[in-house]
């Protein structure tokens, strides 16, 4: 009987062992390509650029510059304004998406050409539209009452800081479009039933029956968004190259700039270790909101 | 056997004989290509860093020159690495800074160039090379001297000077300004906008690595300069005229907010008068619009003391290599009279590292062709390193605080003293860092 029993156990021993080594090569993978690079910016980020040795000295002289506090104000201010316009322009659409009417599966395929193409031709392409004398936003900036003259789209530190924010929106919105849209589609009509049978209008519907039941989609999106305008590079340096008068420089082209340009690695380092800060700090926010969410359903 | 059996023997050869005959025939033929390859194996490899393998209408003149040296050698052949130029110095810094840069001989920027030679101290000296050849390096070279050894020879010169379109000056009827004052006026009278701009200039922080390039020139109009030694100049009364000179030039006749490769198609497509550029524009514009390229001529910097910056490019043997005779090799093979005249030919350079016309008659004979060249060639040679003081080795950052501050006076009213004492300070405080 007590072999009998054994038996089991001992299988059940060998295949957590061959698991382990199964997963091993992955887990080699990831800590070459993926912790490996992380430590060892994280550790370059304490070399001390004169001695070589290791101290506090990158993060106490990122900290006592001005520079780098404008710039994570910056930073917060263009993500705060791409999580919010990519989430409700997501959300928009995905809304419309969710009805019923002719061509919507074409309609649909096309809205993911923004989120599809490169950021590079992205950028190019908005350069040209933006051209002070030839774009053709000027075109449409002179519809408004008040613009009499072509506006200098990259010379005007608020002008850019619109530019940036709208191209990185036009470019992620449909990713936040498709997520929402499934969430939408995964309501349960008998709630909208029960809804309409109460006499709930179209925006309590939305507000009591939408809203709670894509909550937990827009809280994953949102912590996304945040790391998504958080890295942001490619379009902010190709666009604006970060000015006018640093007015687009958030902290990922400024840690390029640093490491890159001006060739300061190890105070580059630094400051994207912060970045990192942020960004683990927003999945830790995504995951208590989860948790509270989860708690509450129960 | 017959008398016509023997015969038969001889016309018909047996199976075996015709197999052996074919394996010799095949080995003769064989022969020479085995040995060929074995030739080519044999050789050592010197990997050449550069940029030049991706610019359009260059690399064609240094493959030239490559095959030839493949050619004409033995024991050595060249291949090219590096990156395109706008990664070009992050990356060949990289290398450095991580203990040394991968290859045999390296072209370099003469920022990139100096901070080779004295910051990572991996340039071997090239000496050797000048008593070879009997040559005598132009003037601009004394950057890329130490301890009075020369550590690099100019691949390529560039200068800067006015490029201007000959059919839409005489349709406007002036002529190339050879004063500050006149230089403003005549790109008023050139400019129509939207369908026709008196002057290009770089003006987009965007592309902040071209503006720069142009903008540095601009501490020289009234004899200035960007910083001595660890001082930085940038609100001297000189630098802000320069600047005041670059700010009038911009609001009367730039295609403003508008990207580089915007302005430099409307050049192409004959649409802006002058150009502030280095020779290489004429070459870009000509590989753009081959039409326009009779038109293009050049005068010298309309200030009187015609100074503008002279870029060396120049080609380093690096210490670091396995080959050092092998790179010292190919730059002596380079810097050969015929070879470099060849070279400069192709990609119409016009600033020889040394007095090529004197040892080329090919050259002399190809300069006296280019209607255009004048006014690089009556330019007065300053290197950056000579303005930049001790921020030569920090340019970007210099120039990035620079430019950022010069945005700020862009705007109506905006006033470029203010703007250069805000940069100042910064750099002040980028000088504790130098």
């Amino acid at each position: 009987m007590s072999a009998v029993a054994a038996t089991p156990r001992s299988r059940h021993r060998l295949g957590d062992g061959v698991a382990y080594w199964l997963i091993l090569p992955l887990l080699a993978l990831e800590g070459l390509f993926l912790a490996y690079p992380i430590l060892s910016g994280i550790a370059s980020s304490f070399v001390n650029p004169d001695s070589g040795g290791y101290d506090f000295s990158n993060f106490s002289t990122m900290l006592a510059d001005p520079d780098f506090w404008a710039i994570m104000i910056r930073t917060l201010v263009f993500v705060l304004l791409v999580d919010v316009a990519v989430l409700l322009t997501g959300l928009g659409v995905a809304l419309l998406m969710n009805r019923q009417f002719r061509g919507r599966g074409v309609v649909r395929g096309l809205l993911t050409i923004p989120w599809a193409v490169p950021e590079v031709p992205v950028a190019i392409t908005f350069i040209f539209m933006i051209d002070p004398t030839f774009g053709v936003f000027n075109l449409l900036a002179r519809m408004l009452p008040g613009v009499t003259e072509n506006p200098q789209w990259t010379l005007d530190p608020t002008l850019a800081m619109a530019i940036v924010v709208t191209v990185t929106v036009w470019k992620g919105f449909p990713f936040y479009s498709l997520v929402l849209l499934a969430a939408l589609q995964a309501v349960p009509e008998e709630l909208y039933e029960a809804a309409r049978l109460d006499g709930a209008s179209a925006w309590r519907q939305f507000r009591h029956v939408t809203l709670p039941g894509i909550r937990p989609s827009i809280a994953l999106l949102a912590v996304l968004a945040f790391i998504y305008s958080m890295q942001q590079f490619t379009l902010i340096w190709l666009i604006t190259g970060g000015g006018p008068v640093d007015a687009t420089l958030t902290l990922a082209p400024a840690i390029y700039m640093q490491a890159f340009r001006f060739y300061n690695f190890e105070y580059a380092a630094a400051m994207a270790v912060v970045g990192l800060l942020f960004s683990v700090l927003a999945t830790l926010a995504f995951i208590s909101v989860q948790r509270r969410l989860a708690l509450d359903e129960r | 056997m017959t008398k016509r059996d023997a015969p038969e023997t001889i016309l018909k050869p047996s199976r075996r004989q015709l197999l052996a005959g074919a394996a010799a025939l095949g080995a003769t033929a064989l022969t020479p290509a085995f040995s060929r390859r074995a030739f080519a194996d044999d050789r050592k490899v010197l990997k050449v860093m550069s940029w030049e393998q991706f610019q359009p209408g260059e690399k064609d003149g240094w493959n030239a020159l490559f095959d030839k040296f493949n050619q004409s050698q033995d024991k050595y052949k060249v291949e090219w690495t590096g990156w395109p130029a706008g990664q070009y110095i992050s990356n060949v810094v990289i290398q450095a800074k991580a203990g040394g840069i991968d290859a045999d001989v390296l072209m370099a920027m003469p920022d990139l160039a100096a901070q080779v030679i004295r910051k990572f101290k991996l340039a071997e000296p090239l000496d050797a090379i000048v008593s070879e050849l009997g040559i005598t390096p132009s003037g601009g070279h004394e950057f890329l001297k130490q301890d009075g050894k020369l550590y690099g020879l100019s691949a390529i010169d560039v200068n800067f000077a006015l490029v201007y379109n000959k059919a839409l000056f005489e349709k406007a009827g002036v002529s190339p300004a050879t004063s500050q004052d006149e230089w403003i006026e005549t790109t008023k009278k050139l400019t129509h906008r939207p369908d026709q701009f008196g002057i290009a200039l770089t003006n987009n922080i965007s592309d902040g690595g071209e503006w720069w390039f142009q903008l540095q020139n601009f501490c020289l109009p009234y004899d200035g300069k960007w910083a001595e030694g660890k001082t930085p100049l940038a609100n001297s009364p000189e630098t802000v005229k320069g600047l005041e000179l670059w700010k009038s030039l911009y609001e009367v006749g730039t295609p403003q907010g508008t990207a580089q490769s915007a302005i430099m198609k409307l050049a192409a497509d004959g649409r802006v008068a002058q150009a502030w550029g280095v020779n290489p524009t004429v070459v870009v514009l000509r590989a753009t619009n081959p039409d326009i390229y009779p038109e293009l001529r050049s005068a010298a910097p309309p200030w009187p003391s015609k100074r503008s910056l002279d870029r060396i490019h120049p080609l380093i043997a690096l210490k670091s290599s396995k080959n050092v005779d092998g790179a010292l090799a190919f730059i002596k093979f380079a810097m050969a009279p015929d070879n470099m005249a060849a070279l400069m030919e192709q990609n119409l350079y016009v600033i020889p590292p040394y007095d090529l016309a004197a040892k080329s008659e090919k050259f002399k004979s190809f300069l006296a062709d280019k209607p255009w060249v004048t006014g690089y060639q009556e330019a007065k040679q300053v290197s950056p390193i000579d303005v930049m003081g001790d921020f030569a080795y920090v340019d970007d950052q210099f120039g990035r605080i620079v430019m950022q501050n010069l945005q700020s006076a862009l705007k109506p009213g905006g006033s470029v003293k203010a703007a250069m004492d805000a940069a100042q300070k910064q750099l002040e405080a980028l000088a504790k860092k130098v």
